[in-house]
């Protein structure tokens, strides 16, 4: 009997073992992220979204790896979310070792993940924007075209000399098994827990990355709704979302899927209405304040 | 098992999910925190998170600065190294001069000329106005399909042509040329290394 009762304990504390790890490690395959979103009703057809965002300020040369900067929007089928999200983003690489990139330079990081998988589906292949000294600011833009059978990424960026480039990737959700076909925006509940369909912010590289000496500010947002139209998130209450409450959608068995998944921490804003900047603060170690308001 | 059994299993199952959630950070066990790490820098190989920092793909330009005057062309290599990451043994293809991607170079004139929607339309229209020049059209490729196994490396020309038509506003100024790639499958992390040519154009 005794023997029995140890056989159960030992049993018990296998499969625990087993199970747990793998939960877990979904936490532990977190990025710090600090990010923003708009308090509103759900927007079920959104067709494009955009933001506009700068480093100025940013010292890549006192940068160990990377720091990056999304806007980022769930995929839906029009009437409900499906589990997958966009990402519309670009990356300012350090000069530091930690990271093999290109130091100083700002890079495309466009991106599509299905959340129930551990990388990302698609990314844009890569394109190097230039050295972050020459670049003023960046239009990062989603967009569905070609009857709603295709995203393209946009990034357009303006350069301190006055010239510009824009730059196109296309990504086609048939491809991937994507359900797709518009984004979504605005706040919406699924189990008692709020869900952020569209969001601003920015990222680590990597769990733990507390990235320093970096500086972004991201303004011009909005989107286009089938029925709303054009929609200004500065017309709009923003608040602050990050660690684990950061989700932008959940899958078919319930379960979450988040932007970066940590605390920023020594993660800083100052906003007005319609704009932020997020920015490093060695004194600020507890990063900024989840569900702060922003505007 | 009778219910003194599950009594039991259940005081030696929950102290310890009580102690690993204190370990973990987890609050609870719902299935909430599915959280995604951008640029797919973690990774998930049999149960236990593998992290790493670098992209499976090394891609090298020959050349990361240089002159080229209007009508020329220069050759500029690339190199691949297909990097052995976390034992992957799929093959990777690069797409080199791939249609589904485009870049737009604007004069300082016409940035501030055509508005962003009128920008937009030129990622489609065939024609574009003297003002802007597609980057994509004056590169070509020595070869435009490589496939790349791990631990390889492939080496390919990449040939930048300037035409004489180039926009006199940007004559003395430095373009960035991206090689135009697309990998398949897609990378979960961006390729790293010089993956673009800083060109100064010339008369």
């Amino acid at each position: 009997m005794i023997a029995d009762k140890y056989k159960l304990v030992i049993v018990g504390a296998l499969l625990v073992l087993g199970v747990v790890p793998s939960i877990a490690g979904a936490a532990f395959a977190a990025n710090p992220y600090v990010g923003g979103h708009q308090v509103s009703g759900v927007y079920y057809k959104v067709t494009d979204y955009w933001m506009n965002t700068s480093y100025a300020g940013s010292n890549p040369s006192q940068m160990p790896c990377a720091i990056q900067n999304f806007a980022s929007s769930a995929g839906g089928t029009g009437t409900d979310r499906d589990g997958w999200f966009y990402q519309a983003g670009s990356l300012l690489w350090g000069n530091g070792s930690t990271c093999a990139g290109l130091s100083g330079d700002i890079q495309s990081a466009n991106q599509v993940w299905n959340m129930d998988n551990c990388c990302a589906s698609w990314t844009d292949g890569g394109v190097n924007f230039g050295s972050a000294s020459s670049i003023s600011h960046i239009n990062q833009e989603a967009v569905w075209q070609n009857s709603n059978s295709q995203v393209e990424f946009e990034d357009q960026v303006t350069y301190t000399s006055g010239s510009s480039t824009l730059y196109g990737f296309q990504y086609t959700p048939s491809s991937y098994s994507d359900p797709s076909t518009y984004f979504m925006a605005g706040t919406g509940t699924h189990s008692t827990i709020s869900v952020y369909f569209l969001q601003f912010g920015v990222e680590g590289f990597y769990s733990g990355d507390y990235e320093p000496n970096w500086q972004i500010a991201q303004n011009t947002m909005g989107f286009t709704d089938v029925s709303a139209g054009t929609v200004n998130l500065s017309s709009l209450h923003a608040n602050v979302d990050e660690g684990d409450n950061s989700q932008i959608t959940w899958d078919s068995i319930g379960n979450f899927g988040n932007i970066g998944g940590q605390i920023f921490d020594y993660s800083d804003e100052t906003s007005s209405t319609g704009t932020v900047t997020w920015k490093y603060n060695q004194n600020n170690p507890g990063g900024v304040l989840d569900g702060q308001s922003l505007w | 098992m009778n219910k003194k059994s599950i009594a039991i299993f259940a005081s030696s199952v929950v102290p310890i999910i009580f102690l690993l959630a204190l370990v973990t950070g987890a609050t609870s066990f719902e299935s909430k925190g599915n959280s995604m790490g951008a640029n797919g820098v973690v990774n998930v190989k049999n149960g236990t998170i593998v992290t790493y920092l670098n992209s499976p793909i090394v891609m090298k330009v020959g050349i990361e600065k240089t002159t080229i005057s209007l009508g020329n062309t220069t050759e500029i290599p690339i190199t691949f190294t297909y990097d052995k990451v976390n034992d992957q043994t799929r093959p990777i293809t690069v797409l080199l001069g791939d249609k589904a991607n485009q870049a737009i170079l604007f004069t300082p004139s016409a940035t501030t000329k055509y508005t962003q929607k009128e920008k937009q339309a030129f990622l489609t229209s065939s024609n574009l106005p003297s003002d802007a020049v597609n980057l994509y059209s004056l590169e070509s490729f020595s070869k435009n399909t490589l496939t790349l196994m791990p631990g390889q490396t492939t080496t390919v020309d990449m040939f930048i042509h300037i035409p004489n038509s180039w926009p006199q506003e940007m004559i003395g100024q430095s373009i960035i040329f991206n090689v135009n790639h697309r990998f398949v499958p897609p990378l979960s992390i961006q390729p790293s290394g010089p993956i673009s040519v800083e060109v100064v154009i010339t008369k």
